[in-house]
């Protein structure tokens, strides 16, 4: 677990990103950033430039933090994808999202141990897996209940994502994990931007722009959009409402599985790391506004900037205390979320 | 004896720019039971929503009791004797029967916290009283919804109210029970309680009601006794909606319709409904029935509209295609309909009733979007009972809901897109596209706006269009005029009429059943759940008939 929450300490302590380990390391939410070695040496180069006087940050720096930032915003972003096309359409808060995370990372720590294949190949695979698992997991326990008041469906998945965490964990034990993949940084103008979580942004706009496109374009997107938009008013088309839910829980399981399976690019990973980014991917939404794709991204980024600034000048976990500030303030003055009110846009 | 316990004057409660009640002045009499009646939305819930202390009045007084209680909490107006139910009874669901009723709460936070003796005996006596004591320990959730009302009645009774108001106390209750609930009004009214009553069942409003008074649009339009209620013809245009020729007698309009349906085939009607004096049931009449005042503009309209549902085939061949027969549905323990045998046939079969009487859960319960709890149905000869609607649309059965149901985030092009989700030919489903937008040329121009930036109108036209796209058959149209200006009402009834003239069969609710029976084939009246009459609507040439088997008098 080296150099955890770098921006955080790179302008406040230095002597703290000298030490390997920083013996404070701040919540959940920071774990979920860093955790690449090559990382260490840059922001290292930061932090000198900290000692040299610099209170100010230099644009150099500024550019640093807001590459972390967007990267990191991006993975938070592709995580609340999946859940918020689930809420979107069935009006079911999925506290499995991140289990099924979980199950996409080791399947593909176990796809690449036994195919010695890069990592990569195990993407697409730990998809496709995830969608089946998706409408098993909803055919066997929320079809059966889909008309019970929200919270039934709701504790249902909180049991799912009991059985699958606790499942991998007794497989593969909590230990961390990591794949041993090094893929370095890039260096642009001085900042640098770390291969991992780059491949990890690229891979996410390619899946929300796939998500997009085959929601707008497609019969069967436009009929998953219809039932968001109106179950009651789908049926009356023809539309199969329990099918379309079966298919939205295996995309949402998917899209689950996509974000799951590229963190192990750029961190090592534990069974209960699902659930850090859980908590972050669910202010996102409401930030964001349910339901809503956009909203997704525009609350992902906000989060991710707020983390990665905040912690860099804000010092320990105050940043927490910016981030739900704000998931509040939207809430009191737009409850519906930044751009809430529709599920297609 | 003619001492008014509750008055109102002038009360008004606005909600945005919708005025619910429009300066109402109701004076209800001491030891009497008043009836208050009037058609759906015209603000009767909320009228004791504002009474009660649930809503706060925009203006004018309620005295209870010789006392000003204009604006106190519902609480403080409950202890003060005037006590109220909901339409739907809530009790503490995992509270005994018995539990329930020692849960009101007599005396406010003065209550103690041990329960007095004599609050069980009341509770016991009551619960004997309303004959539910033989469930008074069983828990609440598990009993039917006629003995949930009567407890809703006893808790309220626990306070030892002067004045009860009930909202819908027969609501979704069977006829036995229902008559011993209005035994125990009229009992206790006999004792002394007030009781004002919100009522949609005529039979309950003329056995038990001394005085009633009928709301329209937020107004009070006429109060008297029952008799002189109904026979008031403000109140008949309230029920059955204006006509639009108001000088026009209804024979006039019934006649037009009865042209039409001279040409149809008629089945033989039910035994049991008044006799059919109007049609000839050996007789086969022409398939194509031409409504009456079909124009010839809406003649080539039809010619469009006719090829655009051609994917179908649909040929009319004088049969029912869709045949309901003794169902029964609802919801939860409520049955809502309760056996009724309906089929759809050659033009606009017509479904009329008052609300509440079944008719929209009727039409869901064919289109299979509530699912029947006892009968069949089959469309063209196969059980279709148990399909789901999304099997039913593609059967070629498609149901319009009464809000159209539209999707409103999506565009106008990806809603009737949608409305072709069950055709699987791409080129079908373009040509029937073009053919739509040629029968409703105003979506045209609209296409890429959403559907709920649309007018009301437009949104009505857009979910024709849609259920078109469809290619059904069958067409169940829930109320399509409602919530339309009266402008619009004749363009609906104009593409209804299309739709049969493209070979389709019309199963239509509709509430304006003067306008409506000028384009209906065969009427049903429904009342309480059951069907009141059936036949072609020559047989309902008295309109005091009409009244009566509307209001479900019997």
């Amino acid at each position: 677990m080296l150099s955890l929450s770098l921006p955080d300490a790179c302008c406040r302590d230095v002597g703290i990103v000298a030490l390997p380990g920083p013996p404070d390391v701040p919540a959940s939410a920071a774990e979920a950033f860093g955790g690449l070695p090559s990382l260490a040496t840059a922001v290292d180069a930061l932090g000198i430039q900290a000692v040299l006087g610099i209170s100010l940050p230099s644009p150099t720096i500024f550019a640093q933090y807001f590459v972390f930032a967007v990267l990191l915003g991006g993975i938070y972003g592709l995580v609340a994808l999946g859940l918020t096309m689930i809420f979107g359409v069935m009006d079911v808060i999925n506290f499995a999202h991140g289990a099924l995370m979980v199950v996409a990372m080791y399947t593909v720590l176990v796809f690449s141990d036994a195919t010695g294949l890069s990592p990569f190949f195990a993407v697409p695979f730990a998809v496709l897996l995830l969608f089946v698992l998706g409408i098993i997991v909803y055919r066997s326990t929320i079809a059966p209940i889909i008309d019970a008041p929200q919270e039934n469906q709701l504790i249902v998945t909180f049991g799912v994502l009991l059985i699958l965490v606790s499942g991998i964990e007794m497989i593969f034990g909590s230990d961390p994990q990591q794949l041993g993949l090094n893929l370095g940084s890039l260096e642009i103008a001085g900042v640098f931007v770390p291969q991992g979580q780059l491949y990890a942004l690229g891979i996410a706009l390619v899946a929300l722009a796939g998500t997009w496109l085959f929601l707008q374009r497609t019969m069967l997107g436009r009929a998953i959009r219809g039932t968001a938009d109106n179950r009651d008013g789908a049926q009356y088309v023809g539309i199969d409402v329990p099918r379309i839910d079966a298919l939205t829980f295996g995309i949402g399981a998917a899209l689950a599985g996509l974000a799951g399976a590229v963190i192990p690019l750029f961190q090592s990973f534990t069974p209960a790391l699902g659930d850090q980014y859980l908590i972050n991917a669910f202010v996102v939404v409401v930030l964001g506004g349910l339901g809503s794709f956009p909203g997704a991204f525009v609350g992902g980024l906000i989060i991710g900037f707020i983390q990665v600034f905040g912690s860099a000048y804000l010092g320990g976990s105050t940043y927490q205390i910016v981030i739900f500030s704000a998931f509040i303030l939207v809430l009191l003055v737009k409850p519906e979320g930044l751009l809430g009110g529709s599920t297609d846009e | 004896m003619t001492r008014p316990i509750l008055e109102t004057e002038g009360l008004t409660k606005r909600f945005g720019s919708l005025i619910a009640n429009d300066r109402l002045s109701v004076t209800v009499e001491e030891d009497t039971i008043h009836g208050i009646m009037g058609p759906n939305g015209s603000g009767k819930s909320t009228f004791f929503n504002t009474v009660t202390g649930c809503y706060r009045p925009d203006g004018g007084t309620v005295r209870f009791d010789g006392e000003d209680v204009t604006g106190w909490k519902p609480d403080e107006i409950a202890r003060r004797g005037l006590a109220r139910t909901f339409q739907i009874p809530s009790p503490f669901e995992d509270l005994t029967v018995k539990e329930n009723m020692l849960a009101v709460f007599t005396g406010g936070l003065r209550s103690s916290v041990r329960i007095p003796e004599e609050k069980r005996v009341r509770a016991d006596e009551l619960l004997e009283l309303l004959e539910i004591d033989h469930v008074a320990d069983q828990e609440a959730g598990g009993i039917s919804g006629g003995q949930e009302k009567l407890l809703e009645l006893g808790r309220i009774l626990m306070l030892e109210p002067a004045c009860v108001m009930l909202d819908e106390p027969t609501a979704g209750v069977n006829p036995s029970l229902r008559n011993r609930l209005l035994d125990h009004l009229q009992t206790l009214n006999d004792r002394g309680t007030t009781f004002v009553i919100i009522e949609h069942d005529m039979r309950v409003i003329a056995d038990v009601c001394d005085r009633v008074t009928v709301f329209n649009q937020g107004q009070v339009i006429v109060e008297g006794d029952f008799e002189s209620v109904t026979n008031d013809e403000r109140v008949r245009d309230a029920y059955l909606g204006n006509a639009a020729e108001h000088d026009a007698s209804l024979e006039t309009l019934i006649g037009e319709g009865a042209n039409a349906s001279a040409a149809e085939e008629a089945e033989s009607p039910d035994p049991g409904a008044t006799p059919d004096a109007g049609t000839d049931p050996g007789s086969t009449g022409s398939a194509d029935a031409v409504p009456a005042g079909g124009t010839s503009e809406a003649a080539s309209a039809a010619a469009s509209t006719a090829s655009a549902l051609s994917g179908i085939g649909t040929e009319s061949d004088g049969d029912p295609w869709l045949v309901g027969e003794d169902l029964v549905s609802g919801y939860g323990n409520h049955t809502v309909v309760d056996g009724v045998s309906v089929e759809s046939r050659d033009g606009v079969t017509c479904v009329f009733g008052p609300n509440g009487s079944g008719k929209s859960t009727l039409l869901k319960t064919l289109a299979g979007v509530v699912p029947a709890w006892e009968g069949t149905i089959t469309h063209r000869g196969v059980d279709v009972t148990d399909n789901r609607p999304a099997e039913n649309v593609d059967r070629g059965v498609t149901m319009l809901p009464q809000d159209g149901g539209i999707f409103g985030d999506l565009t106008v092009r990806e809603n009737l897109l949608l409305g072709g989700y069950t055709v699987d030919d791409g080129t079908v489903r373009e040509e029937r596209f073009d053919e739509v937008l040629t029968s409703f040329p105003e979506l045209e121009g609209k296409l890429d706006e959403r559907g709920q930036s649309l007018s009301g109108g437009q949104q009505m036209m857009l979910s024709y269009g849609r259920a078109m796209m469809t290619g059904a058959e069958v067409y169940l149209l829930d109320e399509p005029s409602s919530g339309l200006a009266p402008s619009l009402i004749d363009q609906v009834f104009e593409m209804t009429r299309r739709l049969v003239e493209s070979g389709a069969q019309v199963i239509l609710i509709e509430q304006n059943v003067r306008e409506a029976l000028r384009i209906a084939d065969y009427v049903y009246i429904l009342a309480q759940g059951q069907l009141q009459f059936e036949g072609t609507p020559g047989d309902l040439t008295d309109e005091d008939d009409l009244v009566e088997l509307y209001l479900g008098l019997d």
